[in-house]
């Protein structure tokens, strides 16, 4: 990893993106955006499951804000990528909560497919599909706040 | 020394400004709770913005969403201004000297009078016009400002993290 790391230091986009300071200040402003995005439309489906009487209830919400969460997270990822090719030391030299970030994200990512595909047939099933909801919105919370402490935790 | 600068020296020699300052995790700690805030504003200020204009939630009365929606973004605005607070007391003197600091209240100030201006009027019809897919121009005008001001806040945000801390 640190051969690839020095590798992709050296190339023309990494350059390029470090030593235009405010490109990288914007990058991550754009960021932030696509975290606000994707929080507060996760937050609204989530706070639907937790509520809904019944699956089509939460269904409707989650078609409502589902397009919201995908172009937050499209954003998320090229920002991100971004913010990797820029300075690849801060992330892929072993950075714990880098680490952290991105198995809290497949986690997320498969509690998404299991609550989607929750129905209200069975209502045990159900209410425990509404509860992995919940548990969903604060996946989402630890994976934003990890985030930040990339910065606090990167080697040097 | 004049007024405001002895009470920024004194608000830095506090014992919480200390322990913010010094500890290794109070900083990180606070910041991290003022991102979460913040964008859990913006989000939600985003949603209502976005109806406003006509652009999102178009099937969705306006006071219905605004009902669900504001009580959160009040309780996440609270917890954003304790912890900036704190962040704000942990550097004090560094950070009312900060120019992207003194934009980003005055951004926060500007968001709040369109608020209030948008309460006073395009608010007090809005029965009128509660269900109407494409609000009125008032309303629209006023989602619009909102969601530039608080695009501008967030941004203003980070400068300060780049010019507080360089590197």
């Amino acid at each position: 990893m640190t051969d690839f790391v020095a590798w992709l230091e050296s190339t023309g986009p990494s350059h390029a993106l470090r030593d235009a300071i405010w490109a990288v200040a914007l990058i991550q402003m754009i960021h932030i955006v696509g975290v606000a995005m994707v929080l507060s439309s996760a937050g609204m489906v989530s706070l639907r499951y937790v509520r809904a009487g019944g699956a089509a209830d939460a269904r409707e919400t989650a078609a409502r804000f589902l397009p919201w969460i995908w172009t937050g997270l499209s954003l998320l990822l090229l920002t991100g990528i971004a913010q990797i090719v820029a300075e690849p030391g801060r992330t892929l030299n072993g950075n714990p909560a880098f680490q952290a970030k991105m198995a809290l994200l497949v986690a997320a990512a498969i509690l998404t497919l299991v609550v989607s595909s929750g129905s209200d047939g069975d209502m045990r099933r159900w209410n425990r599909t509404r509860v992995l909801a919940g548990v969903g919105f604060f996946l989402w919370l630890a994976i934003a706040v990890a985030g930040r402490w990339i910065a606090y935790m990167q080697a040097g | 020394m004049d007024f405001i600068g002895g009470l920024l020296e004194r608000l830095a020699d506090t014992p919480l400004s200390h322990l913010i300052h010094e500890s290794d995790v109070g900083f990180p700690a606070v910041e991290s709770a003022h991102v979460v805030a913040i964008t859990l504003v913006l989000g939600s200020i985003m949603i209502v913005d976005l109806r406003l204009l006509g652009l999102a939630s178009t099937k969705t009365a306006v006071t219905s969403l605004t009902a669900e929606i504001l009580p959160w973004t009040w309780g996440f605005f609270i917890l954003a201004v304790v912890t900036g607070g704190l962040m704000f007391i942990s550097q004090p003197v560094d950070y009312f000297g900060n120019t992207a600091f003194r934009v980003k209240m005055l951004l926060l100030v500007l968001a709040g009078l369109n608020m209030l201006a948008f309460h006073a009027v395009a608010w007090r019809g809005v029965a009128a016009w509660d269900r109407d897919p494409k609000p009125p121009a008032r309303a629209r005008l006023a989602g619009g400002i909102s969601l530039v001001c608080w695009l501008a806040v967030i941004a203003a945000g980070r400068v300060i993290g780049f010019t507080m801390f360089p590197g």
